[in-house]
C-alpha cells in the first residue's frame, strides 16, 4: 500500500516537468551560485576594479604597471585627476581608487587609497597589492592613506548598506507571498464573482499591486528604523531620496511579483519560482554580500537584478550620496520593471486565473 | 444613401431587440459557442423572466458551465446574443445588473461576514458609503445578520452558503446565477438554503440555478431546462417535464428472487445492475395482483416500493429519449 503511494507520487512528479525542474535541477543552480558568489567573498579570488591617478613619474608607472599585471585587479581605469578617481569609485565604475603623487620636496609619493564607505575591503586589497609590488626603497617609504568617501558622513555603512539590502530582499518574498492570494482567491470562487461583476479581475490585480507597494513601504521603513534605532544608521541625510528610492522598491517588488505568479499554472509552481527567484535576485544582486566580492561576470549579471538596482537608490540616501539626483535612474528602472511586471499580469491573468468551467 | 438606410434599419432593429429584451432579466438567443473544433453551445434559446427560478439541469459536459460562463460574458458566442435586462452579457452594464453564487462560499476566510458582503458590493459598482448598509440589508434578508461579526471560516456550511448568496445579491442584481447552491450541504442546510432562494426570488429577482439535484431542481424551479450535447433538448415546468417523460402511474422498485424473474421480465420490468426491478404499474391494485402471481407461481418478493414520477426520472428518461443517451 505504501509503495503504492510512492509510486504515485514518482509518476506525479515526473509529469509534472516544472516541479521536476524545482527539485532536481534548481538546487544544483543555486549551489552553483551561491557557491560563485560567496567562495570570492571568503578569499582567494577576489578581483577589484581600481580607479588610478598616477603623477607622471618613474616610480608611479612601476606602480601602475605592477598593478595592471596583479592577479587580485580585474581591470584598472586610467583617471586624469584625483578628482575624476574619486568620481569613478563615488558612480559605482571602480571599487577603490588610488590617486599617486609627488611632493615637490620629497622623491617617495604620496598615495591615497579610497573607497566608498561599503567597500573599504577593497581599498584594503588595493593597498596590499600595492605593497607586495613596491618596486623600489623610495615607493617603500611612500607615505600611504587610506580614506573613506562618506559624503551621508554615517557611522554604520555596512549596516547601512544591509539595511537596504535585506529590504529588497523581503521586498521581493513578500511581495510574491502576497501575490500567491491570487491563487486562493481563483480556488475559492472569489475571482468568478469578481469576474462577472463589473469591476472584473483587472481591479483584483490593480488592488493587489496597491497593497504589495504599500506593505513594501512600511516594511522598509521599519526596517530602515531598527538600522537607525540599533545600529546608527543615519536617515536624515536625504530623506525625499530614501523615500524615492522605497516607493520604486515597492512598485518593482509588486509588478514583479504579479507578473511572475500570473505566469505561473498552480499555486506550488509560483510559491516555488517566487522564492527562488527571491534568492537568486539577492544572491546575484548584493542582498546577501556586496556586489564587490564577487567573481566580475556575476558582478556583471547582478547589476540587472532588482536587489542590485534597489540597493543602488538606497545608497544615494544612506551612505553614498547625491540625493534624489542620484536616486532618480535607478529609481526610474524599478518603476518601469514594476509596471511591466503589472502588464504581464493583467494579460497572463486572463488565462491563469480563468476560474474553471 | 444606401449606407445610411441601412444603419438606420440597423440602428431600428437594435433598438427594438433593446426594447424587447429590456424587462427580461435573462434572454438567450441562438447562443452558439466553439473551443476550436468543439461545439459547447448550440443554438441555446431561453428566458428567465422576473420573479422566475430557471433550473438548468443535464449531465457532466452538456454545456451547463458554458452557458453560464457566456452569461457572465467570460466567454464569447460564435453567434446569437445574450442580453441581461437588455444590456449585452460582457457589458458593463450587464455585469452590474448580475450576481453570481460560485459552487464553492467565494468568502475571504479572514474577514467577517459583514466585511465580506461589504467588499463584494464595492466590487459590484456600490458606492463605500453605502456598502456597509447594503451589506447589512442583504445579511437580514439571507438570515445572518446575527453573524455579521463572525469571521467566514468560523461560519457552518448552510451559513456560508447563505453568505455566499448575500454576496451575490448585495447590489441587487436583476439576474442571480447560483452554481450548484446543493453542493456539499447536508439536508438542514439545504432547506435552509431552498428557503432562502424563494425569499430572494420573492424580491422579483430572476434565478438560474445550475444543479444536479433534481429534488432543489423540483421544490425551487418554475422552469427547467434540459441540457445534453451542448443544447438545450427540452425546456418545460417540472410538472410539465413528469407529465410529458415521467410517465403514467407509479414507478415500482422489487427486489425478487429468480424465480419472480420470469413473472417480472413478462410485466417488462427490467433489472439493474443491483438485481433490483423496475417496472410501472397504473396503480396499487396491479402491483397487488402482479405481487400473487409471483407468489402463485413459487417465487418470493425481499422488497417493493412504488413512487410517484420523480423529476429526476423524467429528466432521465428526455436525455434517452431526446438525445440517445444510454
Amino acid at each position: 500500500m505504501r509503495v503504492a503511494v510512492l509510486h504515485a507520487m514518482a509518476l506525479s512528479l515526473w509529469r509534472d516537468r516544472a516541479a521536476l525542474a524545482l527539485a532536481f535541477l534548481l538546487p544544483a543552480v543555486i549551489y552553483a551560485i551561491f557557491a560563485l558568489v560567496f567562495s570570492s567573498a571568503a578569499g582567494g579570488q577576489m578581483k577589484i576594479r581600481l580607479a588610478v591617478f598616477a603623477q607622471e613619474n618613474e616610480i608611479s608607472q612601476e606602480l601602475l604597471a605592477g598593478l595592471r599585471g596583479a592577479r587580485e585587479i580585474s581591470s584598472v581605469i586610467n583617471a586624469a585627476s584625483a578628482a575624476e578617481s574619486e568620481a569613478a569609485v563615488r558612480d559605482g565604475r571602480a571599487d577603490a581608487g588610488v590617486a599617486i603623487a609627488f611632493d615637490e620636496d620629497r622623491e617617495a609619493p604620496v598615495i591615497v587609497f579610497y573607497s566608498d564607505a561599503t567597500r573599504e575591503g577593497a581599498a584594503i586589497v588595493a593597498e596590499n597589492v600595492m605593497r607586495q609590488l613596491a618596486p623600489s626603497d623610495e615607493a617603500v617609504a611612500a607615505d600611504v592613506s587610506r580614506r573613506v568617501i562618506n559624503p551621508v558622513n554615517t557611522a554604520a555603512p555596512m549596516q547601512a548598506y544591509f539595511a537596504a539590502g535585506v529590504a529588497m530582499l523581503f521586498l521581493l518574498l513578500s511581495g510574491f507571498q502576497s501575490a500567491l492570494t491570487l491563487f486562493e482567491e481563483r480556488d475559492s470562487g472569489v475571482l468568478e464573482r469578481v469576474a462577472a461583476g463589473p469591476a472584473g479581475i483587472a481591479a483584483v490585480i490593480d488592488g493587489k499591486f496597491m497593497f504589495i507597494v504599500l506593505q513594501g513601504i512600511l516594511q522598509t521603513g521599519i526596517i530602515l528604523l531598527t538600522a537607525a534605532v540599533f545600529f546608527n544608521v543615519s536617515l536624515g541625510y536625504a530623506p525625499d531620496a530614501l523615500f524615492l528610492a522605497a516607493f520604486a522598491a515597492a512598485i518593482a517588488a509588486a509588478g514583479l511579483a504579479l507578473g511572475l505568479t500570473t505566469l505561473c499554472r498552480s499555486r506550488a509552481q509560483a510559491h516555488a519560482s517566487g522564492t527562488v527567484i527571491s534568492l537568486i535576485s539577492a544572491a546575484l544582486g548584493g542582498s546577501m554580500a556586496p556586489k564587490f566580492l564577487m567573481p566580475a561576470h556575476m558582478q556583471t549579471i547582478g547589476a540587472a537584478t532588482p536587489n542590485a538596482i534597489g540597493i543602488d537608490a538606497f545608497a544615494s540616501a544612506l551612505w553614498k550620496g547625491g540625493g534624489v539626483a542620484a536616486a532618480l535612474s535607478p529609481a526610474a528602472i524599478l518603476i518601469l520593471m514594476g509596471l511591466g511586471g503589472l502588464v504581464v499580469a493583467h494579460l497572463a491573468a486572463r488565462i491563469s486565473l480563468r476560474p474553471a468551467a | 444613401m444606401t449606407t445610411t438606410t441601412k444603419r438606420t434599419s440597423h440602428n431600428r432593429e437594435n433598438s427594438c431587440a433593446k426594447a424587447l429584451t429590456a424587462a427580461i432579466p435573462l434572454h438567450v438567443a441562438g447562443a452558439s459557442l466553439s473551443y476550436g473544433a468543439f461545439r459547447a453551445l448550440e443554438d441555446i434559446n431561453l428566458q428567465v423572466g422576473a420573479g422566475e427560478v430557471y433550473a438548468l439541469v443535464g449531465p457532466n459536459g452538456a454545456g451547463k458551465s458554458s452557458l453560464v460562463k457566456a452569461i457572465c460574458g467570460r466567454a464569447v458566442l460564435a453567434s446569437g446574443m445574450i442580453t441581461i435586462g437588455g444590456a449585452r452579457a460582457g457589458s458593463a452594464d450587464a455585469r452590474r445588473r448580475i450576481g453570481v453564487a460560485p459552487q464553492q462560499a467565494a468568502l475571504y476566510d479572514n474577514l467577517t461576514a459583514l466585511e465580506n458582503i461589504a467588499c463584494f458590493a464595492r466590487l459590484a459598482g456600490v458606492c463605500a458609503a453605502e456598502s456597509d448598509e447594503r451589506a447589512s440589508a442583504a445579511l437580514n434578508l439571507t438570515g445572518i445578520a446575527s453573524n455579521n461579526r463572525t469571521f467566514a471560516r468560523r461560519l457552518s456550511g448552510g451559513q456560508r452558503q447563505r453568505a455566499n448568496i448575500a454576496a451575490a445579491i448585495v447590489h441587487a442584481p436583476s439576474l442571480l446565477v447560483l452554481d450548484e447552491p446543493a453542493a456539499s450541504l447536508d439536508p438542514e442546510a439545504l432547506a435552509e438554503t431552498n428557503t432562502l432562494i424563494e425569499r430572494v426570488r420573492s424580491e422579483n429577482m430572476a434565478i438560474l440555478i445550475v444543479t444536479h439535484d433534481m429534488a432543489q431542481a423540483d421544490q425551487l424551479a418554475t422552469r427547467v431546462g434540459v441540457m445534453s450535447g451542448g443544447r438545450l433538448i427540452v425546456e418545460n415546468t417540472p410538472a410539465g417535464l413528469k407529465a410529458r417523460f415521467g410517465g403514467d402511474g407509479l414507478h415500482v422498485r422489487i427486489e425478487a428472487d429468480d424465480i419472480a424473474a420470469n413473472s417480472l421480465a413478462l410485466n417488462g420490468y427490467t433489472q439493474d445492475r443491483r438485481k433490483i426491478w423496475h417496472g410501472r404499474a397504473s396503480s396499487q391494485s396491479d402491483v397487488a395482483a402482479l405481487v400473487e402471481r409471483i407468489a402463485k407461481n413459487g417465487g418470493a418478493i425481499r422488497s417493493i416500493e412504488t413512487a410517484l414520477p420523480s423529476l429526476a426520472g423524467a429528466v432521465d428518461a428526455a436525455l434517452k429519449e431526446l438525445s440517445g443517451r444510454p
